[in-house]
């Protein structure tokens, strides 16, 4: 870490007591604006961190934290009796990786085609439409989604038995339930995700375009000689953000998207999680929900932080 | 330098056109469902264009006494100004004290900032925090705590850090003092950032989901997604009866669509004029992300 | 590197600090809101003059409330009693209305009453969540304390370990589910319903709608409904769950009418193989079998002539012929299947509501002082009382019914014309069947309010020997609360496994069919029907 902030002013050696009473002094209006800062810091942010001491608790709605039982390390042994988790585990780390997989090459495809395109409105008004997923809510998009995927009514299903095919219940079919998310997570952040490398490509010298022709390079040569590599930092950067956010899945469409149906490949670490704390059919069992989402963070926090380690270190940014 | 127009170009442009009609098809599409008659529908005789064209199914979910979606819209577009005003205030203020020099916990702060980010405390631990912390049916749910989105603190951040550093020091020369400072100099030359967190969390609180589920339990308090969500994706099956006004067939396919297309309709509207912001406040973003 | 470890070490010892800190409040909101919804309403009590009526708040879900405030009887009821109830809106499903009770114990914002599932009340009640209400009832409420002492097995019930009376339960009319058909339908094609005995008949009586009115229409299936499909035909094959004095099988608990099913019963893998072929046939409406078929799907599907059976609720053909079906189609004419027979002509027993179901139940609040528990009680022993049982079952005399000569009484508004008032209109209506307050059910009156079509039916079908016997099983807070967790998770299971057999995710035969079975007794299911019979011994005294 640089050290950038080296004080210029000059200050007689003083106590701590004083130090503190000259610079409350001297900033005290910048405090001022940092209170609200950091006062949703700690209530928002650490508070709730706190709140999962209740993993290893038996934690009880009406007693709350002072007044449910403590039980150790019980809640973290029953996840590793829990067949459950498993299936739980391989569904999150299948659809992080498919997401990776197939999401991450998308925006950098259309963006090379999008800088191919010679007519200037096709290429903005493309572009501008392009983005407008990323704004749509998880539960406009999943309603709409149903509603194309209707077996009776919807659109993907008249084209089937248009031609003479059986209709298919998309969305309560386990085996559809990975597609379908995939697909979703490509339309909703294509656009937005290829912002970053058409600006990289923007940012290519001419000269280097200009160069390569004198080559003999044509639209292919320049595109693999020139326009990937001038954008390959970014592509690392992204590459190395996305893995290390491996266990980010969208909870909300999960969670909309979840029926018993399709809950052999839909049921993720968060949407169980949810559902055993706010829509279980018995007791809600808090503690141990707790205790599995810790889990979960921990080894998403490792994740990130070695990603952005190689990303400091492979392509010179960092994530913060 | 002039190419002529060959088979790659002719392919491309179709493809391209491919794509931006894919990004618009399954709104156009609902909306369709949404002014098509529900007998057509029921026996999957519409595949794509509207068949039997009527607005009956709009009439019936705004006039529809369970379907709250005035108020949905209305609950929604309160939080959402208010939100989005507390958040910037908040976002920019914070960033801007943690570029100061002259704070010398800065550090810490923002390490605490970026920790909790990275490390994720869990829906049931926040639930319970904010209940305890009165957040139960209370309409700041929406406003306060999510307020400081650790992601866009960082953006501004960086973007405060990106400003000369004369700025600042012409103003102290001058006498000018940290209030003075910040409105006088800063935020005249910082409103690009401004322009892009306010963008950023309005959307993001517009299409909240899951907060309000968890915290705003009374109907008078909900939000237009949640009002949605219970229709279209939830059990409750029963809040749109199956009915024939004036011979047009109203059920579940074309009423849902028709709230589909009410609750995405601001966004839509909204879109063209702030798009440009939008692309803007992603490159702030990822230029040093 | 040395100031990122610092602020990281700091961050913990804050955190930890946190807990503290959290700790204390916990308290104070909490307890701060519950003190002023109390104070509030002893406020209201004291000062109340003879036209300030005395209120308390009670959390419901939301569907009951819309009926509730229909109600003309209940008007008459807070009016009579000079109490006013201050319902708060819980959600439209009824499961979610009981998770919302959790969340509100957990945020301190329950009000001073709430529905719950009997569990809930025991387990929390013996934290201190709920009052106990056994020295009340006795103190403030005798006919409450009579319908106890006439009905030991009810006290006992409702009773947990520690001897505290956490909640009260209301009572069920005995009812059961009907196979609706259109009979336009069935005339159409040829088909006599008198002919319909068995499930075979069933069958070949979908197979021959299927080749009729699914020729040109894809969207047709036969049958339809709502909500858990395989589960709904089980008694069709002997499949329902029971528990008796040689043991008992399949979830019991708190599933005894829609959702009760044993897939150890020596017909379950028949049952589901007749399902698996009406799916394969497209016999029966896939969605349905998939459980992504609202009731709202489901309704359309019914009013448009999309199918022509369901098995459902006992009134539902009624609601049909009124609520759009003849709208639809003229000829639409909707009528009751009798009770089928197996091969010998036996009846094939329906599972049937229990008089007293254990997630109905009601409960005060523990922050509620004396004088709440008191308006609350007065509220509810009115209903216990003669002159309250008959305004809730039969409403007011001169104007909702009248007393004939005999001693029997009769209802003198009309059924159709106060049922089909819109929402929001205030109307005469006596289905017992929906938890409006905790009451005991006059079943006369109950089946008298109907339709002759629905009155006829239910008398005729309705009756002992087509019902299976259904006991009402005491359980610990201990039991209460395992079971409670275990169904949750192995009905489930059962479900999604079910539904994968009949779909072919699973290919169903003898092998996969018992390794299913032994999965879900590993899951717990072996565990429910422990439980089940260890009580079904205790309660009975075996």
């Amino acid at each position: 870490m640089k050290r950038k902030n080296n004080d210029t002013r000059l200050l007689p050696p003083a106590g701590l007591g004083e130090r503190l009473r000259r610079d409350v002094l001297l900033n005290w209006r910048l405090y001022v604006l940092l209170l609200p800062g950091v006062v949703s810091l700690v209530l928002f942010k650490l508070f709730p961190v706190a709140g999962m001491v209740i993993a290893f608790q038996d934690f009880s709605a009406f007693r709350g934290i002072t007044g449910s039982t403590w039980v150790g390390l019980e809640n973290f042994q029953r996840m590793f009796t829990d067949k459950y988790m498993l299936t739980l585990i391989s569904n999150t780390v299948i659809i992080a990786i498919l997401s990776i997989v197939c999401v991450f090459p998308i925006p950098i495809i259309f963006a090379l085609l999008l800088n191919e395109e010679r007519s200037r409105v096709v290429k903005n008004s493309v572009q501008s439409l392009s983005f407008l997923p990323y704004f749509i809510s998880s539960a406009v998009m999943v309603s709409i989604l149903a509603t194309m995927l209707n077996p009776s009514t919807g659109i993907v299903n008249v084209i089937i038995r248009h031609f003479g095919g059986d209709a298919v219940n998309f969305m309560a079919r386990p085996e559809w339930f990975r597609p379908l998310y995939i697909l979703l997570q490509i339309w909703q952040t294509f656009g937005y995700n290829a912002i970053i490398y058409i600006a990289g490509i923007t940012a290519i010298n001419p000269e280097l375009y200009e160069a390569a022709e004198v080559d003999g390079c044509q639209r292919w040569g320049k595109m693999i000689h020139v326009t990937i590599p001038g954008i390959s930092t970014s592509i690392i950067t992204m590459l190395i953000i996305s893995i290390g956010q491996i266990f980010t899945v969208q909870t909300e469409r999960i969670i909309l998207m979840y029926n018993p149906s399709n809950a052999a490949t839909s049921d993720v670490i968060q949407s169980y999680v949810y559902r055993i704390a706010f829509q279980s059919l018995g007791f809600p069992d808090y503690s141990y929900g707790t205790a599995v989402n810790l889990v979960k963070s921990v080894l998403a926090f490792i994740l990130v932080i070695i990603a952005n380690k190689l990303a400091d270190r492979f392509a010179e940014t960092r994530v913060f | 330098m002039r190419r002529r127009i060959g088979a790659f170009d002719i392919i491309n442009t179709l493809i391209l056109s491919i794509v931006g009609l894919v990004c618009i098809v399954p709104f156009l599409y609902t909306f369709f469902i949404a002014i098509s008659d529900g007998k057509f529908l029921i026996r999957g005789d519409v595949s794509f264009f509207p068949k039997g064209v009527n607005l009956q199914s709009f009439i019936y979910v705004f006039t529809n006494p369970r379907f709250d979606i005035m108020t949905g819209v209305r609950n929604s577009a309160i939080y959402t100004i208010l939100g989005t005003i507390v958040s910037v205030l908040l976002t920019y203020s914070t960033a801007y004290v943690l570029t100061r020099p002259r704070i010398k916990c800065r550090y810490l702060i923002m390490s605490l900032f970026v920790l909790t980010w990275v490390f994720d405390a869990g829906m049931i631990p926040r639930y319970i925090a904010y209940s305890s912390l009165g957040f139960i049916d209370n309409i700041w749910v929406m406003i306060i705590p999510d307020a400081i989105n650790t992601q866009y603190l960082i953006i501004t951040k960086a973007y405060l850090e990106g400003m000369p550093k004369e700025l600042e020091e012409a103003a102290i020369v001058d006498g000018a003092n940290d209030f003075s400072i910040l409105s006088k100099i800063f935020i005249p030359v910082t409103k690009p950032i401004i322009a892009t967190i306010a963008l950023f969390n309005g959307v993001a609180i517009w299409n909240q989901y899951l907060v309000p589920q968890m915290f705003l339990k009374t109907k008078e308090l909900k939000t237009i997604q949640q009002v949605l969500a219970n229709v279209t994706i939830g059990t409750e099956g029963t809040t749109f009866a199956n009915t024939i006004i004036n011979g047009i067939s109203l059920n579940q396919q074309n009423m849902k669509a028709a709230a589909i297309i009410i609750a995405m309709l601001p966004i839509v509207i909204a879109y063209p004029f702030v798009q440009k912001y939008f692309r803007n406040g992603i490159l702030i973003g990822s230029v040093k992300g | 590197m040395k100031r990122k470890v610092t602020a990281i070490s700091l961050a913990i010892l804050l955190a930890l600090l946190m807990v503290l800190v959290g700790c204390s409040k916990e308290e104070t909101p909490a307890s701060s809101s519950k003190a002023s919804a109390s104070t509030s309403t002893a406020v209201a009590a004291d000062t109340s003059t003879q036209d300030e009526p005395r209120t308390y708040s009670w959390f419901l879900r939301s569907q009951f409330i819309t009926w509730l405030r229909d109600l003309k009887w209940y008007d008459v009821a807070e009016e009579r009693t000079g109490i006013h109830v201050d319902y708060v809106e819980g959600p439209l499903e009824l499961n979610d209305t009981f998770n919302e009770v959790d969340q509100r114990l957990a945020s301190g914002t329950l009000p001073d009453g709430t529905m719950l599932r009997l569990a809930q009340a025991k387990v929390y009640g013996a934290q201190g969540a709920f009052v106990d209400l056994r020295p009340y009832i006795e103190k403030y409420a005798p006919n409450i304390q009579a319908y106890l002492d006439a009905n030991p097995d009810y006290e006992r019930l409702i009773s947990s370990d520690d001897g505290a009376i956490y909640a009260m339960i209301r009572e069920s009319p005995v009812l059961a589910d009907f196979i609706g058909y259109r009979a336009d339908h069935f005339r159409a094609v040829g088909i006599d319903p008198a002919e319909v005995t068995t499930v075979e008949d069933l069958t070949e009586a979908m197979r021959a709608l299927k080749a009729y009115y699914g020729k040109d229409n894809p969207n047709y299936y036969p049958f339809s409904g709502r909500e858990n499909a395989p589960t709904r035909f089980a008694y069709l094959f002997d499949a329902a769950s029971y528990a008796d004095a040689e043991g008992s099988s399949g979830i019991y608990y708190s599933h005894e009418k829609d959702y009760s099913f044993d897939i150890k019963a020596p017909r379950a893998y028949e049952w589901i193989q007749t399902i698996k072929t009406w799916y394969d046939e497209g016999l029966i409406n896939p969605s349905w079998i998939d459980g992504t078929n609202t009731e709202g799907d489901w309704e359309s599907q019914m009013l448009s002539g999309n199918a022509s059976l369901f098995l459902d609720f006992y009134n539902r053909a009624e609601w049909f012929m009124t609520n759009g079906g003849p709208d639809n189609d003229p000829d639409f004419d909707m009528q009751v299947l009798p009770w089928l027979v197996d091969d010998e002509g036996n009846i094939l027993k329906q599972t049937s509501a229990l008089l007293w179901r254990s997630d109905n139940a009601v409960a005060i609040n523990a922050s509620c002082d004396e004088e709440t528990i008191r308006t609350i009680l007065e509220f509810i022993d009115y209903f216990y009382s003669e002159e309250g049982m008959i305004l809730a079952n039969w409403g007011v005399e001169g104007e909702s019914f009248k007393t004939n000569e005999d001693g029997s009484r009769e209802f003198i508004v009309d059924y159709t014309a106060e049922e089909s008032k819109p929402e929001g209109t205030k109307k005469w209506s006596f289905l017992s069947d929906r938890q409006t307050v905790c009451k005991p059910v006059d079943q006369e009156a109950f089946y008298a309010w109907n339709t002759p079509l629905i009155a006829e039916a239910a008398s005729r079908y309705l009756v002992p020997e087509a019902l299976l016997a259904r006991p009402v099983l005491v359980y610990t807070t201990e039991q209460e609360q395992e079971l409670s967790n275990l169904v949750a998770s192995v009905y489930n299971a059962e479900l999604a496994g079910l539904t994968g057999f009949i779909v072919g995710n699973t290919p169903l035969n003898e092998e996969t069919w018992n390794a299913f079975v032994e999965q879900m007794d590993a899951l717990g299911l072996q565990r429910i029907e422990d439980i089940q019979y260890e009580a079904y011994k205790t309660t009975f005294g075996l």
